[in-house]
């Protein structure tokens, strides 16, 4: 699949929050638009983390027949390794001090994991795992933005009491997701090559 | 102090929208919610026991990253059981059984580490801690296998679970699928949203007693 298509897939078809579920726990608390710091941060942090996992499962574990073992490893070598660059660059500028921070709470969640293993695990080359990792990231950015948004016109609306917050927006997230169902692998194959 | 609480309320899952990813994605089975389900519960217990262990020998500096390694490593235990027994299902619920490691609840368990008390009653305290994580833990396991159930139920009108020896057993409640909808991510958002909602008139009235 060509690069483009990849971006379109993973940003609509197989969004990370839409199609994957992956951290989902702040949707009960999100409100109105995330910060372009937290935005680079989940971008920059998922592609160090799925090439990093890549890397690994690629030149370590597989010619050892031990691919099962890619998340243990991950989490003692890569998620370290994460966050030591992301604290060397934080010393360099005030701009990656405020994604260093941002960083660190995204790491140990599991749309880091979750899209280091699904894009290691799709059998992409290095630069294509970096491209998908990177637009999940974008993928989740856009849908918690979209659902920050949504529930902000929601709390004007008069919805009955048992449904308002997190019922609501879960029930929103589910009709989202329906309409970007019909965005799969051979769809995109098609329009994107 | 001694709190009394209902068994299963506050529901972590229905109530405090924790750990829903896995139960969105891939709980669209009764199996695969009982499995998920059962893993978390299971991790969370098991890191209950090992915890106060990592918090006295290990140094501050390095608890975060031991305890998230060991989760990982009840997760990996975990996930070759389950492909043991059953490879189907394993190959279902895909990334999401590693992805037990950071699963919302086993991650307060990691957050919250071994319960103190201010008190110098430390057994005490942790045996309230631990069980509250555990009927914590219990709840998240009740509600995703309802999930998956009622995923299944709605998605293709039947009810299985696979048994040793590659055997299974299915209930066939509808000749075809009522609402294939619901045995996709989207339907698994709305499914839990109408529950959230059902869960929230069901548990009002106690909210209410209360004060």
């Amino acid at each position: 699949m060509s690069y483009i298509g990849i971006v379109v897939l993973t940003v609509f078809g197989a969004n990370a929050l839409l199609s994957y579920g992956f951290a989902l726990c702040p949707l009960a608390r999100v409100r109105g638009l995330v910060s372009l710091s937290a935005l680079l941060a989940l971008v920059f942090a998922n592609a160090l983390a799925a090439a990093l996992l890549w890397g690994l499962r690629t030149l370590v574990l597989r010619p050892a027949g031990l691919e099962s073992l890619d998340l243990l490893l991950f989490v003692l070598l890569a998620v370290p390794v994460v966050k030591v660059l992301f604290r060397a660059l934080a010393r360099e500028s005030g701009f990656f001090m405020r994604l260093s921070a941002a960083a660190d709470e995204i790491l140990v969640s599991s749309i880091v994991f979750g899209i280091a293993l699904v894009s290691a695990r799709s059998g992409y080359s290095l630069p294509e795992a970096l491209v998908a990792s990177a637009s999940s990231g974008l993928g989740y950015w856009m849908a918690i933005d979209l659902l920050g948004a949504l529930r902000e016109r929601l709390e004007l609306s008069d919805l009955p009491r048992a449904f308002r917050g997190a019922p609501a927006i879960l029930i929103s997230a589910g009709l989202m997701a329906m309409a970007l169902m019909g965005i799969d692998a051979i769809f995109v194959r098609n329009l994107a090559g | 102090m001694s709190e009394r609480r209902a068994p299963f309320v506050p529901n972590p899952v229905l109530g405090g929208l924790l750990g829903i990813c896995p139960l969105v994605a891939a709980a669209n089975t009764l199996a695969n919610g009982f499995v998920l389900g059962v893993g978390a519960a299971l991790s969370v217990a098991l890191l209950a026991l090992a915890l106060p262990s990592i918090y006295a020998f290990v140094p501050d500096r390095l608890r975060a990253p031991s305890s998230l390694a060991l989760s990982a490593a009840f997760a990996l235990l975990i996930g070759t059981a389950v492909e043991a027994f059953s490879p189907v299902t394993a190959r279902g619920l895909g990334v999401y059984l590693p992805l037990l490691a950071v699963n919302c609840v086993s991650l307060q368990a990691l957050r919250r580490g071994p319960p103190n008390s201010d008190h110098g009653n430390l057994d005490g305290a942790r045996r309230i801690g631990n069980a509250s994580l555990l009927v914590e833990a219990l709840g998240y396991a009740a509600a995703a296998t309802l999930i998956g159930a009622l995923r299944e139920l709605a998605g293709a009108g039947t009810l299985s679970l696979p048994l040793p020896a590659g055997q299974s057993f299915l209930l066939s409640l509808a000749d075809e699928s009522p609402a294939p909808l619901f045995a996709a991510p989207a339907g698994g958002f709305i499914l839990l949203g109408s529950l959230a909602a059902l869960y929230r008139i069901a548990t009002r009235g106690r909210g209410r007693k209360k004060a």
